[in-house]
């Protein structure tokens, strides 16, 4: 679809710089202001052009701005956007049509730390990103890329004149300070960094490329770098941390303990931050650039953050306004019930992440009077748990790493009945598997799914897990039993504690049930000193594909299910940490293997399949019910948003992959 | 007087040192183990913690010292404003604490006032009208006043504002507000959201003062001096106003420290379900997430502004009513 | 207090000996009694006390299903109300529920419960239901009512996982009660124990109880008491916890009493009574527990009847906050905590009603203690 008239009437009102032509030739047949994805031009990759690419398609580019920041740039407090601009943008297609600049998103999240990533990923960047159809991986910050023959090193190209936000150059450099004097700084990272590949390192090639290299195949880095590692960019602002860094200031611990820290790598630590939305936590979140579609404007507080958009965000839409066409992005912590009360009202604008299936009805009652909607694309793959194979306390762990106990207990599971009671029967009773994996059965999510309590009870007798005159089991030694299942409701909905916690009485296993924070259940599975432990989610296969870690015991980095020392054993290669079983060393080593082979090859799937069974026979991690919509709520002024996502998930980056920057505001 | 005050301030000063210790060993009987907690939280996952760096979180945390000089320690830091930082949040816990204050001072000023504003009026109308309808209704709805949980109130207000009035609730801004300066748009905003918590906070305190004030009314309108005025042909408003209600405030105004105790005891509750932004559910959120230094610090927050009030209370009460005998 | 007062003494100097009436030969605790049974609102919080000690009691008699028993096939469902009129307008005996059926709404997923005129459930009294053992130790298996035939009965409604909020709520009086009461005896014997040494020894003794006193008193309750319970180790069993949160409850409540002990205490010590039996060579002990106590018995009930619904709704906060008592005990702050998101207001408001018990309960104390007030204050008319 061209755009009409109408809608170039929006353009006028930015600011008209410069005007640039791409396409100096006029030989060329020209093309409409502003095609959206649905008439894209020919290029490498989905729904985006290089700028050589929009040349060769004859689509004249005015590079535009924010009126936003019109005043700062008269006033020579900003340079022009054209020198704001990479030389070499990234031009996006819009799903709609290119949008107006101005207004504000509303958003809440629960507190500064539960639950971000979901505004987070409205102003993400990394490296590469992975297109809508959440297959293809296409540029980001690098412009192109090029591994080498044995998937060892990979060498990308970044944007030249690329900047940022506070004007610095952006470059090689920055990457190979990240590797050089943060993950591999022995002060820093006590423990060698695995997620970029073993050993990774940077070299810097030229003024615009960079190769990451390391020492074991690596060919799902893309993969990764584009989904769940979109949260931790392989890069940093060189020209701002090195003022903390020991290395290049040597008064760089004189000034950490003028400022109150015990030495330069405490300072560094608490300002640096992997997890890039950790960064804008507090007021330091305002210094440190960013390249990301909206920068931290003013000091966070305990009740809201602010961000402001980025005058040197490297994207511009078909017509050549810079993006992000949204003024700020605001954010409430509120908690639950709050949040569910401001979506009622029709007070925030995009919420994914934390939006409980349960309130349906109540969301969808009051679409029509607040002017939302609720898309329904699928979520995570629905709630799993876990006995603590590795239980802190020794007579706890003999149960729980009884085989027979897992197997009993997915047995005296109702699923059915947790589908009708929880899922208003959307969901599909079924096994723990991560969902559509290209190397399954059909039966696999069948695995001991059967709703049968005598085998149940059959198994745990086995166990010797008497029934005393209450018909509660004990230990095989006489004495009582307790599972004690310390939940959170982010992880585990209330109900679902409690229709469980009665099929386990209904094969007498005694369970006390105590509802704690997010943050609290975490470390709490973190020291291994949790009975039982929950997720909500099982990877999908282009996650599995950068880290099938998240397939092997701990499962989860931020709440693992149990493992947590077996992980270090195999991390140390034995040095720490406590030996795994054998089916466990198996996975890891499976799980080492498979990153180094490509992906879609015989050995890829021979792996995966193998890692399934090991699971299965195990019983690991017990499957409820999968396939749970995600009910996620947009404004209707809210334009350019995908409304057929397929997937919004974590492991995706929620809604990164479905291009936020492009949103803008109805008037 | 002088002396009175002089041993009633030195009185305040030795409960706030006891406050203080108070406070401190409640975040000291936090179960489970401070530095492995701490530690824990420092960890990126994954990294492995070993027990040497563990016990260096021990010692720069002061874990090692015998209980009196951590003590010691945590009072030093905290008469310098210094009350560690917040694990949760990652801040120092005075700037944590700083932001949350003036709205839950402006919240229980606010309820103070409202309480006084509705209760004396309705006093000593009941004094006066005794077992009139009036009278018997506003003690039927002080006695339910009195038997509402709190947060029960606040959560069916909270749903019906939102429902029926489409007030956005949460907080004491609206979105479009929280960030706007000062106006009168925004002022009035601040009032439509002060509505809820204050009737809540200030419910079970009104229906007490309610009470008092009836019965300091009823006993001043008995007295003789009454009669005589009225017999004098002193208009009736007037001798009421002049008098026994003039009279029959002194003690209840005087109270208005105990009230404000009253009224900074209730609030984590109800700020917690109102989730205003106050002390409360920082506090509350505290708690769970075992962020020791910040509950620390708000124990002794919330304690230390219920003892000033009582110290306000007892000179205001001396002050206003010198019949007091000064001990 | 009594603006004639001062007058009376001369006018009985002119009057005739009146006759002994039945008042002048009462005891103190008949006149109580005569007095508390002219206050209404005292009575009829008596009245409804005795119904929550039949609660207690015979909580399993009372409610028609076990407390953990859930019904798959009404989840969240509304109060049902037996009626003797049937959707014509007939009489019908017995009195029935309609039946319902559940049906999906396509497009808000809620699943409603429609009637279904076909189906008439028959309710009746005692009725047989689960086998259960009455006060703990009688088998028994009559309910006081339920349904007949087929069907089923839930008047308060069912939760999100049909669980029968009646039974429930009934069930969750032992435990809310429970707090109030085991509470109030810890205050009490703390409260009489710390009041009883200050009163009696006085001098610095009682001026170290005094300070203490105004120190717990200063300091505001709710906070402390959340944060002491949120000190529990994690893995104490409900029972232990329950246990740990009444005395949490009970370690700040005792100081009205104390003081009250107190200075009834000193205000006894010089009277006649006391005199008297010092002179015909009681000890202290008798003199303090036979002589000195009895006589100001009644303020002590009064104290503890309006410690009762303090305790109470405290505990009913807690357990709101999460930090109180937990499942599998049952408290009616226990089923608000499940009742306390916009969600169930939305989609479940009668999962509120254990809040009306709690209200109710804490009516009746305050009318009860008011009443007492009134009937152990000699003065009061």
């Amino acid at each position: 679809m061209w755009l009409s008239s109408d809608k170039t009437g929006w353009r006028r009102r930015a600011l008209v710089l410069t005007v640039f032509s791409a396409a100096s030739g006029a030989a060329l047949p020209a093309l409409a202001a502003c095609p959206a994805v649905a008439d894209a031009p020919a290029s490498a990759f989905p729904a985006q052009l290089e700028i050589e690419e929009a040349a060769a398609a004859g689509l004249a580019l005015t590079f535009t701005e924010n009126p936003l920041f019109a005043a700062d740039v008269a006033a020579g407090k900003l340079p022009p956007v054209k020198d704001r601009l990479p030389e070499q943008p990234l031009i996006e297609l819009p799903y709609e049509t290119c949008g107006t600049y101005g207004g504000t998103i509303e958003g809440t999240s629960r507190s500064a730390e539960s639950g971000t990533a979901d505004i987070l990923s409205w102003r993400q960047v990394a490296l590469v990103q992975i297109a809508d159809d959440l297959v293809t991986i296409v540029p980001n910050v690098a412009r192109s890329w090029k591994w080498n023959d044995d998937y060892t090193a990979i060498t990308f190209e970044l944007r030249r004149g690329h900047k940022w936000s506070d004007g610095s150059p952006f470059g090689p450099d920055d990457v190979v300070f990240y590797f050089d004097d943060i993950v591999n700084n022995k002060d820093i990272s006590p423990e060698p960094t695995r997620e970029w590949g073993v050993n990774a390192r940077a070299k810097k090639i030229d003024d615009t490329h960079v190769e990451i290299s390391f020492d074991a195949p690596f060919p799902g880095l893309l993969t990764y770098m584009a989904t769940s590692g979109s949260y931790f960019t392989p890069f940093a602002p060189r020209h701002y941390f090195e003022k903390l860094h020991g290395a290049y200031n040597a008064n760089a611990d004189a000034e950490a303990k003028a400022a109150g820290y015990e030495n330069w790598t405490k300072r560094f630590d608490d300002v640096w931050d992997k997890w890039m939305d950790a960064q804008t936590l507090t007021a330091t979140g305002l210094e440190i650039p960013t390249l990301e579609s909206h920068v931290l404007e003013l000091e966070p507080t305990t009740e809201q953050r602010l961000f402001k958009a980025n005058p040197y965000y490297f994207k511009v839409d078909s017509s050549g306004q810079q993006l992000p066409y949204i003024d700020r992005v605001h954010e409430r912590f509120l908690n639950a019930d709050l949040q569910l009360l401001a979506i009622l009202n029709g007070e925030i604008d995009f919420k994914a992440q934390g939006t409980s299936l349960q309130n349906y009805p109540t969301m969808q009652e009051s679409t029509e009077k607040s002017g939302y909607e609720i898309l329904m694309p699928a979520g995570a793959s629905g709630p799993i748990l876990a006995f603590n194979i590795t239980h802190k306390d020794p007579k706890l762990r003999a149960i729980y790493s009884d085989l027979r106990f897992r197997q009993a207990i997915s047995h005296a599971i109702n699923r059915e009945e947790i589908n009708q009671v929880s899922y208003f029967d959307l969901g599909t009773p079924t096994q723990a598997l991560p969902p559509a994996l290209s190397f399954s059965k059909p039966e696999d999510s069948k695995y001991m799914i059967e709703f049968d309590l005598d085998k149940a009870n059959a198994l745990l007798d086995e166990m010797g897990m008497k029934k005393g005159a209450d018909g509660v089991r004990t230990f095989p030694d006489g004495s009582p039993f307790t599972i004690l299942w310390e939940y959170s409701s982010q992880f585990a909905a209330p109900e679902f504690v409690k229709l469980m916690s009665d099929y386990f009485k209904s094969v007498g296993l005694n369970v006390n049930t105590k509802e704690q924070t997010s943050e609290a259940t975490r470390e709490n599975a973190k020291s291994a000193i949790s009975d039982i432990n929950t997720e909500w989610d099982i990877p999908y296969e282009p996650t599995l594909i950068a880290d099938v870690n998240l397939y092997t015991p701990y499962y989860s980095e931020i709440s693992p299910l149990f493992g947590v020392g077996w992980r270090q054993w195999a991390n140390s290669k034995g040095a720490e940490g406590e030996e795994p079983p054998a089916w466990a060393k198996e996975m890891y080593t499976l799980a080492d293997e498979w990153r180094t082979v490509l992906p879609g090859t015989p050995r890829y799937a021979e792996i995966g399949r193998r890692l399934i069974d090991l699971n299965l026979e195990n019983m690991t991690i017990i499957g409820t019910v999968g396939n749970i919509p995600k009910p996620i709520i947009v404004k209707g002024q809210l334009h350019n948003v995908k409304h057929d996502m397929p997937v919004v998930h974590f492991n995706y980056g929620y809604i990164y992959p479905y291009r936020p920057e492009q949103w803008f505001r109805a008037k | 007087m002088t002396r009175f005050f002089t041993r009633r301030l030195l009185y305040t000063l030795a409960t706030l040192l006891l406050v203080s210790f108070v406070s401190f060993m409640i975040i000291q009987a936090a179960p489970g183990d401070f530095a492995e907690i701490y530690a824990a939280k420092k960890a990126d996952s994954g990294a492995v913690i070993s027990a040497a760096e563990i016990e260096e979180v021990r010692r720069e945390l002061g874990l090692n010292l015998p209980w009196y000089a951590q003590y010691g320690r945590w009072l030093k830091n905290a008469l310098q404003g210094d009350f560690g930082q917040s694990w949760t949040w990652r801040r120092p816990v005075g700037e944590v604490i700083g932001e949350r204050l003036p709205l839950t001072l402006t919240i229980a000023f606010a309820t103070l006032f409202f309480m006084y504003a509705v209760s004396v009026p309705i006093g000593v109308y009941s004094a006066v009208r005794r077992y009139s309808f009036g009278d018997h209704a506003a003690s039927f709805i002080g006695y339910l006043s009195l038997a509402i949980p709190n947060f029960l109130l606040a959560l069916v207000l909270m749903y019906l504002s939102q429902k029926h009035f489409g007030q956005s609730v949460g907080g004491l801004f609206s979105p479009q507000y929280s960030l706007a300066p000062w106006s009168w748009d925004k002022f009035v905003d601040l009032m439509q959201h002060l509505i809820v918590p204050v009737i809540v906070l200030g419910m079970a305190g009104t229906a007490f003062l309610i009470r008092a004030m009836r019965a300091a009314v009823l006993d001043e309108l008995d007295k003789m001096y009454v009669l005589s005025a009225k017999a004098s042909g002193l208009s009736p408003m007037q001798l009421l106003l002049r008098y026994p209600v003039r009279i029959a405030l002194v003690p209840i105004a005087a109270t208005l420290g105990w009230r404000l105790t009253y009224v900074i005891s209730g609030a984590p509750i109800v700020g917690v379900v109102l989730s205003l932004p106050d002390m409360g559910p920082l506090f509350l959120g505290s708690l769970l997430n075992q962020d020791m230094p910040l509950a620390g610090a708000l124990i002794f927050l919330y304690c230390a502004l219920t003892i000033i009030g009582t110290f306000l209370s007892d000179v205001l009460l001396v002050a206003l009513d010198p019949r007091i005998r000064l001990e | 207090m009594d603006a004639t007062a001062p007058a009376a003494p001369r006018r009985w100097l002119f009057r005739k000996p009146r006759k002994v009436e039945r008042h002048d030969l009462a005891g103190q605790w008949q006149l109580m009694w005569w007095k508390f049974r002219r206050h209404t609102l005292a009575m009829i919080g008596m009245v409804l006390l005795g119904l929550f000690v039949l609660m207690v009691l015979f909580a399993e008699f009372i409610s028609p299903y076990p407390p953990f028993q859930r019904n798959p096939a009404y989840i969240a469902g509304a109060p049902q109300f037996p009626t003797v009129i049937d959707e014509h307008g007939q009489f019908r005996w017995p009195p029935f529920v309609t039946g319902l059926k559940p049906v999906r709404d396509k497009k808000t997923l809620r699943l409603n419960y429609v009637p279904d005129a076909s189906a008439k459930w028959d309710v009746g009294l005692f009725v047989k239901g689960e086998p259960y053992k009455l006060l703990g130790f009688i088998p028994a298996d009559r309910r006081l009512f339920g349904v007949t035939g087929e069907g089923f009965i839930h008047i308060f409604g069912t939760d999100f996982t049909g669980l029968d909020l009646f039974s429930r709520t009934i069930h969750a009086a032992r435990a809310s009660l429970g707090v109030g009461f085991v509470g109030v005896v810890i205050s009490f014997i703390l409260g009489a124990a710390i009041g009883g040494v200050a009163g009696y020894f006085g001098g610095w003794v009682d001026n170290v109880v005094m300070r203490l006193i105004e120190f717990i008193r200063s300091i505001p309750t709710l906070p402390i008491w959340l944060a002491l319970a949120a000190m529990l180790p994690r893995d104490w069993s409900p029972l232990a916890t329950y246990i740990a949160i009444t005395v949490i409850l009970s370690l700040l409540g005792w100081t009205w009493l104390a003081r009250t002990v107190r200075s009834k205490l000193l205000a006894t010590r010089h009277e006649d009574f006391v005199l008297a039996a010092r002179l015909s060579g009681c000890s202290d002990t008798r003199i303090i527990m036979r002589h000195m106590l009895p006589s100001f018995m009644s303020y002590l009930i009064v104290d503890a009847s309006i410690a009762f619904p303090e305790i109470l709704l405290a505990e009913t906060s807690l357990s709101f906050l999460g930090l109180g008592l937990r499942e599998p005990v049952e408290s009616w702050g226990v089923l608000l905590f499940a009742a306390q998101s916009i969600r169930s207001i939305d989609q479940a408001p009668w999962l509120m009603i254990p809040g009306v018990f709690v209200i109710v309960a804490v009516l009746a104390f305050n009318f009860l203690g008011d009443g007492l007030r009134d009937a152990a204050d000699p003065y009061s008319r």
